[in-house]
């Protein structure tokens, strides 16, 4: 069995015991949080794992997620909630609106030879706050005016507003995680990462590095605003203050920066220790350190685990797993925790800790993105 | 030792020193949380709670305190002015558990940061009703905030007492009960409340300017409600023959002022009538005192009362408000005692702008509404609690509430007008609420 079979048949595994979740949560009759926590967490894996298909597959660094998000929001919002359209009718023009924005945005600035990787990230930056400018200048949009999300009607199979938002955010973040992993898995992946390494030379070798780029950017703001779609309704009223801002792209670049680049699992392993570190410091009333300890955090493990969270685990999965596992045993056990998020909490720190440990024999930090890429992971050359 | 194992070592103990702390503070949940009382103001009672005044505070210490959940923006754009909510929110608490806290027992204030994001506003409610498993919940600072919010609690089937949501047209929840005292049809009656004062001062203007902020609240007072032909106060102004010179709106967090200044002074209105929000009054006096304009007559929303007195020419400027330290909504003597202990709370807790005004007076109306809501129907239960609120008038700082279903809860618009005078803010208009001995100025 392949290592691509084995990998696609734990995505199903694991695609049928997360759908399997508010069902469990309902029948246990434990707190309805856990089904809010496991869809946010959802919303961040799709929007940081998009995020990289640009950034960390290419080496395009981007701070246009906001954007994409901010579309996809406003198109759910617009097409739903203002015109009356079905919502799940609505929601793939979301995406499909925010992809044909990336791709006019890469049209324009992929043509450029001139094209710096910095102006690249400002041009990005720059689109959020164009298209803030445009929603707030127009009517038709929000104008000013805001637009409710709250009462939406949802289809009725999808059950209460909470399971639908776990099941929409489930469905979308595997898809983005499984998109994701197909691009690495194939030849397309490792066009994405020659131009990453050195553009100039995968053009020379025949990398279309036109259309591989066009193709990075399109499915990052495909997926960026299909969970924008989403998102509107979480939101609950939809502003161009709360939209378009730098709290999104902030937050996926130090999720996928924490999780790592190289890896297409990396940024989704970021998500989930980000997200859950803020809203457990928020639980525990420490909101006011959350971004002095996320930072703390982030320049530890950026200085020590250059590679990323995932790719040093992902090196020492045993001792990862034995400890994970050993230590949500412990605190079920012993009830130290208040709840099976703070177990969960307690354990990844723990897991992450794993991570900092020294190898026996460093790798080597001088070789090539591609070939520390190629060493991580189990893969021939396609 | 070599360099790296101690390297590792190092942040490994800081990993741990953070999981000790997140532990230390994850399990009891103290923190922003206001408890036992301190205060010794034995006998006083809140305005309207009548609380169980005999209960000593050890027979309160025997049972399980009352956990109110929420959220507030202690961090974000939203911060400055959600920190009078703190303020007026603790000391409500500090003094119903002195009075003898609700159904006999103590009242407990967990309050988190929603960092004034409305989708991390759900979040909170959702884990604090769910997780946390609060038996009471009160709104967050801000529209967006609230809406977020008053949707967790229609699915949780929670009372939702909320003071600053300004888009009345769209709340639809039964449960939910708005102490922002506008009325439903805000757009019609706040304006209006605010050009009868300038009637009243004998010199209506003949001429207005609007600068309208682009953020939702204040387009709805300018415009109506969205898609709907009601109008607002600018069509107000018009039907009372009032030629409307000038039409701006500004995007919401703007620092560009210089041309937006130009335009109101090429236009020169009798009166400018400013859809502004904290700071905006402020930064648009200024940029207008930079090219030598100063307005003849001016209003602004809800500005930020404070940085408002020391704007350039800003006396005569006119505001909104519910409440004003001074006679005759001091003329009850708790209403006093309460102002006096919130400014000293809020000089102890370094606000720039310490009296007990609109904001901090509308947030303690919300505190009096859950808590009269739980003693009158004598339990926790959330559907006794909001039948007992919809069905029965509650008396409060801002006099008596009848919470109307028909109206989406609304009560009609409780809102008087402020100006500033001799440097202060006042009460000047309905007459028989007016600071004694004043009247608008125009």
């Amino acid at each position: 069995m392949t290592s691509r079979t084995k990998s696609l048949i734990g995505f199903g595994v694991v695609a049928v015991v997360l759908n399997l979740v508010p069902t469990v949560v309902e029948s246990l009759d434990a707190p309805s949080f856990y089904v809010t926590f496991m869809f946010t967490a959802f919303f961040w894996i799709s929007q940081s794992v998009s995020w990289n298909i640009l950034t960390g597959y290419t080496g395009y660094f981007s701070f246009g997620q906001g954007a994409w998000f901010g579309i996809g929001v406003y198109t759910t919002g617009i097409l739903a909630a203002k015109h009356g359209w079905p919502f799940l009718l609505a929601l793939p023009v979301a995406g499909v609106l925010a992809g044909l924005g990336g791709l006019l945005l890469g049209m324009i600035v992929f043509r450029l030879r001139k094209q710096s990787g910095e102006i690249f990230a400002l041009t990005t930056l720059a689109v959020a706050f164009v298209l803030a400018s445009v929603a707030r200048l127009y009517s038709f949009i929000d104008g000013g005016r805001g637009i409710f999300m709250t009462g939406t009607p949802l289809p009725a199979f999808l059950g209460d507003f909470r399971t639908a938002m776990f099941r929409m955010t489930f469905v979308v973040a595997f898809l983005t995680l499984l998109t994701a992993f197909l691009l690495y898995e194939s030849r397309i992946g490792w066009g994405m990462f020659a131009i990453r390494d050195d553009e100039p030379v995968a053009h020379g070798l025949g990398v279309p590095v036109f259309r591989y780029k066009m193709l990075a950017l399109g499915t990052n703001a495909f997926f960026g605003g299909l969970m924008g779609g989403v998102w509107s309704l979480q939101i609950g009223f939809v502003t161009v203050e709360d939209v378009f801002n730098i709290r999104v792209p902030l937050f996926v670049i130090l999720m996928s920066v924490l999780g790592g680049l190289r890896h297409w699992m990396g940024p989704a392993f970021g998500a989930v220790i980000i997200y859950a570190l803020t809203d457990r410091l928020n639980s525990a009333g420490l909101e006011d350190l959350n971004q002095v300890i996320i930072g703390g955090l982030l320049i530890i493990l950026v200085l020590a685990v250059r590679e990323g969270i995932y790719l040093r685990l992902r090196a020492r999965w045993k001792p990862a797993l034995a400890v994970f596992v050993l230590a949500i045993g412990v605190w079920t056990v012993f009830d130290l925790g208040s709840s099976l998020i703070w177990d969960f909490f307690y354990a990844s720190l723990l897991t992450v800790a794993v991570a900092l440990v020294p190898l026996k024999r460093q790798p080597d930090t001088a070789a090539s993105p591609a070939s520390e890429a190629m060493a991580a992971s189990d893969r021939s050359p396609p | 030792m070599t360099r790296t194992p101690r390297r590792f070592f190092r942040i490994l103990a800081l990993l741990a020193v953070m999981a000790l702390i997140a532990a230390a503070c994850g399990d009891d949940d103290t923190s922003e949380t206001t408890a036992a009382p301190t205060a010794t103001t034995a006998g006083d009672t809140t305005a309207t709670t009548a609380g169980d005044a005999t209960t000593t505070t050890a027979e309160m210490m025997d049972e399980e305190p009352i956990v109110v959940g929420g959220s507030l923006a202690l961090t974000g754009f939203l911060a400055p002015t959600a920190a009078i909510h703190k303020v007026a929110g603790d000391l409500f608490v500090e003094r119903l558990n002195a009075a003898g806290g609700l159904l006999g027992r103590e009242v407990m204030w967990d309050v988190r940061d929603d960092e004034s994001v409305p989708d991390q506003a759900a979040a909170i409610y959702e884990r604090l009703i769910s997780e946390e498993g609060v038996d009471l919940i009160l709104g967050p600072y801000g529209t967006g905030t609230i809406t977020a919010a008053m949707a967790v609690a229609e699915r949780e089937g929670f009372v939702f007492p909320h003071h600053t949501a300004s888009l009345t047209y769209a709340y639809t929840y039964a449960c939910h009960f708005p102490t922002w005292p506008v009325g439903l049809n805000t757009n019609i009656s706040n304006p209006n409340i605010v050009y009868d004062a300038l009637e009243a001062s004998g010199n209506p203007p003949e001429t207005i300017a609007f600068v309208m902020n682009e953020f939702p609240g204040t387009q709805l007072i300018a415009y109506g409600p969205p898609g709907s032909d009601a109008g607002g106060a600018i069509s107000e102004a018009e039907k009372r023959g009032w030629d409307v010179v000038l039409e701006i709106n500004f995007p919401t967090v703007t620092s560009d002022w210089a041309p937006i200044a130009a335009q109101v002074a090429d236009a020169d209105p009798d009166f400018l009538y400013v859809g502004a929000l904290g700071v905006d009054g402020p930064n648009l006096l200024t940029a207008l005192d930079a090219i030598g304009y100063a307005p003849r007559g001016h209003f602004y929303q809800w500005p930020a009362p404070g940085p408002m007195l020391g704007a350039p020419n800003a006396e005569g400027a006119f505001s909104v408000a519910t409440f004003e330290p001074h006679a005759p909504f001091t003329d009850d003597p708790v209403a006093a005692e309460i102002s006096a202990e919130f400014a000293a709370a809020a000089g102890d807790d370094g606000l720039p702008y310490t009296a007990f005004e609109t904001q901090a007076s509308v947030s303690w109306v919300a505190w009096e509404v859950l808590a009269a809501g739980v003693e009158g129907a004598g339990s926790l239960e959330h559907d006794a609690i909001c039948d007992y609120l919809i069905n029965n008038p509650i008396d409060t700082l801002l006099g008596t509430i009848d919470f109307n279903p028909d109206e989406q809860n609304y009560y009609g618009d409780l809102s008087v007008v402020k100006q500033i005078q001799g440097g202060e803010w006042i009460v000047v208009h309905p007459a028989d609420v007016a600071k004694p001995g004043t009247a608008p100025i125009l």
